[in-house]
């Protein structure tokens, strides 16, 4: 048009800031135009130019145009919070949200989108129920795109009883309404109500089967999960990086390591879906807890570009595999490269420690958790209790316990006691256990830890008398089970399990091999278990 | 903090408050029988010239089975519950039904019963041994064994027949051999069932034994099933000789046209005394086409001996019989998962569980620790202490075999080629026990074997464990 001289007039120039939205690099050159022909005191074209910066980030320059406005009207000021929402600058939005009010402008079912947007970002619940009750005061349209908005919101405050109660009231409702609603049931353990909403939706997106994936994901469902996926698949529909992410964390959890070799090669390697940083991380995380620990590593070394969740994934990977010396080399590796630890990363470090029996080390590393300004949490003091256990510094690990700064949870007085077992100190158990029981009468493994130390000590009426107690309290042992996978198929064992149609092939393979064990050296110096079958 | 711990006296975990709030109740009371004669009649009962009539025979299996794995049952709920007392007192015969108690499958109610004085005839009998026999208690079965000696049944063929088998699938072959030697009447499925059972015990030498006292009798016309049997005690006994011997006594004396059930047997012996090279002689040398099972045979036993090249080869000739074993000609399908989902950290409520409670008596717990005191002289020493019941040794050494970590890595042995890794989920804490035996089965068997359980992974290879034993 420029070219051909053709006269433009300021709604072309709306026009064309828009389009300028997903260019980059171009919109500058239109702002110099729009400024020599005259448009720039135009509201609309101002307008045009807050909403093009506030869509491309650039919170400063829509500021700036907002604050030589001589005259704006509603769209203006929602362009400007809709802009900070963008940013994640939810302060300066609500900051503005206020002036506007202030100003006595007249806010729109749109402005209050945006509103409830910054809120559902702040994760401020009364702040939303604040503005919630000033749309209705005012009240302002209840579009469906609103009540969506504060679906959200509720959903993302945490309050599921309020999204609920709007959900239900809403006379029509979308694939986001539903969705949302996934989404909160989800967050808060209701999968079947989530899988239900997911059923009742007339029509679904990538957004809501995502949704519905990582709530079985998220609520340690992970072959739902899987299967969901699969259901997906064959209706058509391509994943997007988060259904991946989800659908690897089920792999992680399930140990499907053949499932997600299909994902990584089909979806990622062939590049149908971008790779990226979060990806990789997922990767990195699936590939360790499946068991390939290799390649874990190799995928974390060939990564261009690395954040924080990174590195904890391989630290902690290689930590769990006794990989101790390779994690805390990645650890300096990982300080050398400018990265500051954080709570999850010493998590990993102390945890590698106690795999390795590196007593002083993990002295040095839980001491410099301070310099590093970070405070020890629970589960710090758990991991540093779990490595002075095990080693035998049991006085050591319990004097430890009684200078914690928190309450001792769980996990601290399982670490000691399993020590103990370990060790043979039987008075100490004693402790250990009677804080445990009180802390969960419902944990089998402390009984079974418990009758095990008894065993050991050949007191098999103490032995008898934890059963009764386990009967008396009505706690129940979980039983043990083991999965393998052959060819993407998983098969479940429990102890002396005949169900498989090869069980008899089965027995007599480990026949077979117990008594090939006659040939080997098979003297057992065997640590124990604090829960086995 | 200030610590605190038990006030209980040095030789008790428990204070003396805990004790006294978890005391047991009292025992069950006790019923005295009330026949005053061995033999006489009851009222219901029938007379004991018409037993077998209108009633299934006593048909036992037969086949022999082929593995020593003992018997283990899916256990109900029943026999795991405290006994509660009964408030009966005595009860008449013409009140109680006890073949429609059987049917509601209340069979403890049934015992009791009759150790009172009810009278039971040959199909409560007959019900009561099948209900033992399904749930391998030997306590409950001799509790049984006592009722039907001091019946008018006593001598009945057909339930004694029913007692041996109750004894050979509860792992009591003692027991079982009594009540054998004592039948007049014994039916050669009942001497296949006794040699199998000697066999599936680890003794094959004692099944040995009686299929040479039946050859003496000479009473029995010895069929296919015989030698079945009769192999298999041989390779439970590890007897390589004495196995082509009856194979060739069963052609040449009786006449006998070995199927391919013998030539697996024949496997078997040499199978399982390491002679793998012997074994693939012979399959080479049958007369008839060897199946897929035999080729199978040939991989578990080359996968137990690490033989790699056996292996490789042997599979490469059951993928011509059995062209649906090539995995590379398969798009790789989505994951199955195996019996019903659940979810790994709320398996507790959702996992089928097959626990045995198998009750051994003495007799039984010694042959246990002639078997285990034989496996300590070869260096194999199972570390007991993981087992928490207040039982015998060999006891505890059995109740250690069949841990679930150990049968899923049998099945990958023979589900999978040659040199691939094994991954294992276990939703506890590996015992030491097993951590022990996994790493000896990872040398024996030249592969990797990672387990993940529920604090780390154990990575193991050529005996040895990524943990260094400290976990």
């Amino acid at each position: 048009m420029v070219r051909e001289s053709v006269e433009m007039d300021k709604r072309s120039y709306v026009f064309v800031l828009k389009g300028c939205s997903v260019l980059e690099g171009v919109g500058g050159s239109v702002h110099c135009r729009i400024w020599k022909v005259g448009f720039f005191n135009d509201l609309i074209v101002r307008n045009g130019l807050i909403h093009f910066y506030g869509e491309s980030g650039k919170v400063v320059d829509a500021q700036k145009v907002f604050d030589e406005s001589p005259v704006r009207d509603v769209v203006t000021w929602t362009s400007l919070i809709d802009g900070y929402v963008k940013r994640n600058m939810v302060d300066e939005a609500l900051g503005l949200f206020e002036l506007m009010c202030s100003n006595g402008v007249e806010f729109n079912d749109v402005t209050m989108i945006t509103v409830f947007s910054a809120c559902s970002l702040k994760g401020d619940l009364s702040l939303g129920k604040s503005v919630h009750e000033l749309v209705e005061k005012r009240g302002v349209k209840c579009s469906l795109n609103l009540m969506n908005a504060v679906l959200d919101m509720y959903v993302k405050c945490g309050c599921l009883p309020m999204a609920k109660e709007i959900f239900d009231k809403m006379e029509i409702k979308d694939v986001f309404s539903w969705t949302s609603m996934i989404h909160g049931y989800a967050k808060n353990g209701e999968v079947d109500m989530a899988k239900k909403c997911f059923s009742d939706m007339l029509e679904r997106n990538i957004v809501s089967w995502t949704a519905m994936i990582a709530c079985y994901s998220q609520n340690n469902r992970p072959w739902e999960a899987l299967e969901l996926f699969h259901e997906m698949e064959k209706q058509g529909l391509v994943p997007i990086e988060s259904t991946l992410v989800s659908v690897l964390s089920a792999c992680a959890q399930s140990g499907s390591l053949d499932f997600a070799r299909r994902i990584h090669d089909y979806y990622i390697k062939q590049k149908r879906v971008k790779y990226s940083v979060i990806l990789a991380n997922a990767l990195i995380d699936m590939y360790g807890k499946c068991g390939s620990m290799d390649v874990a590593r190799d995928l974390f070394h060939e990564m261009p570009e690395r954040d924080l969740v990174s590195w904890n994934s391989v630290i902690v990977g290689c930590a769990s595999h006794g990989l101790a010396e390779k994690a805390l080399n990645l650890f300096e590796q990982m300080k050398c490269t400018g990265f500051k630890p954080d709570s999850i990363t010493f998590v990993g470090v102390l945890s590698a420690c106690a795999h390795g029996g590196l007593v002083n080390q993990g002295w040095e590393y839980f001491r410099s958790m301070e310099l590093n300004g970070l405070l020890a949490e629970v589960i710090h003091y758990a991991c540093m209790v779990d490595l002075l256990s095990r080693s035998g510094h049991l006085k050591e690990a319990y004097n430890l316990i009684k200078q914690m700064p928190m309450e001792p949870d769980k996990a601290v007085w399982g670490a000691l006691l399993n020590g103990c077992r370990m060790h043979g100190n039987v008075e100490l158990a004693k402790v250990a256990a009677e804080k445990l029981i009180e802390l969960d009468p419902q944990d089998s493994g402390i009984y079974v830890l418990l009758a095990s130390l008894c065993a050991d000590e050949r007191k098999w009426a103490d032995v008898r008398m934890v059963r009764t107690l386990m009967r008396a309290k009505g706690v129940k042992k979980n039983p043990g089970y083991s999965l393998m996978e052959v060819d993407g198929n998983f098969y479940e064992f429990v102890v002396a399990d005949d169900s498989h149609p090869q069980s008899r092939a089965i027995y007599r393979m480990l026949d077979e091999i117990m008594l090939l064990s006659k040939l080997e050296e098979y003297v057992s110096d065997a640590q124990p278990a604090d829960e086995f079958s | 903090m200030a610590s605190s711990s038990f006030s209980g006296t040095a030789n008790s975990i428990f204070s003396p408050n805990t004790l006294l709030k978890f005391r047991l109740p009292p025992s069950t009371l006790h019923f005295q029988p009330l026949y005053a004669a061995p033999h006489e009649p009851s009222a219901t009962a029938s007379p004991p010239q018409h037993s077998g009539r209108n009633t299934s025979r006593y048909s036992p299996q037969s086949r022999p089975r082929r593995n020593n794995k003992p018997d283990y049952k899916k256990t109900t709920t029943t026999i795991q519950k405290e006994a509660k007392p009964l408030t009966v007192s005595l009860i008449s015969a013409d009140d109680v039904n006890l073949m429609t108690l059987c049917n509601e499958g209340k069979f403890e109610e049934v015992i009791q019963y009759v150790t009172q004085g009810v009278g039971a005839d040959f199909r409560v009998f007959e019900a009561l041994l099948s209900y033992c026999t399904k749930l391998a208690s030997l306590d409950v079965g001799e509790k049984v064994h006592e009722l039907l000696i001091r019946s008018p049944w006593s001598n009945n063929v057909e339930l004694n027949g029913r007692l041996v088998e109750m004894y050979v699938k509860s792992g009591s072959m003692r027991n079982a051999r009594k009540v054998f030697d004592k039948m007049r009447e014994k039916k050669l499925e009942l001497w296949h069932l006794m040699i199998s059972g000697y066999a599936e015990s680890g003794d094959g030498e004692s099944g040995l034994h009686l299929f040479e006292h039946m050859r003496k009798l000479r009473v029995l016309e010895l069929n296919g099933d015989t030698f079945s049997a009769v192999l298999s005690a041989c390779a439970s006994k590890g007897a390589v000789k004495q196995g082509f011997v009856y194979f060739e006594l069963m052609k040449n004396e009786y006449g006998i046209v070995p199927e391919i059930e013998h030539y697996l047997g024949i496997i078997d012996v040499l199978g399982k005394s390491g002679h793998l090279n012997e074994a693939l002689e012979f399959v080479e040398d049958m007369p008839i086409e060897p199946t897929k099972e035999v080729w199978q045979s040939i991989i578990n036993f080359a996968r137990i001996h690490g033989d790699i090249e056996l292996e490789d080869r042997a599979e490469e000739l059951l993928i011509r019989l059995d062209s649906s074993r090539n995995m590379a000609d398969k798009p790789l399908a989505p994951f199955q998962k195996r019996h019903s989902q659940f979810n790994m950290l709320e398996g507790k409520d959702r996992v089928n569980e097959f626990k045995s409670t198998i009750q051994h008596r003495a007799d039984a717990y010694e042959k246990l620790k002639g078997l285990s005191g034989q496996m300590r002289d070869a260096g194999y020493v199972p570390d007991t202490r993981y087992v928490l019941h207040d039982i015998d040794e060999a006891a505890k050494e059995q109740a250690l075999m069949y841990h679930s970590e150990r049968l899923a890595i049998a099945y990958g042995l023979i589900s999978t080629p040659a040199r691939t890794t094994l991954r294992i989920i276990k939703n506890l804490r590996i015992c030491g026990d097993c951590h022990n035996a996994i790493k000896i089965m990872s040398k024996i068997v030249g592969r990797e074997l990672i387990v993940r359980d529920n604090k780390r992974f154990h990575h193991f290879r050529d005996g040895k464990c990524s943990c260094n034993d400290y976990w």
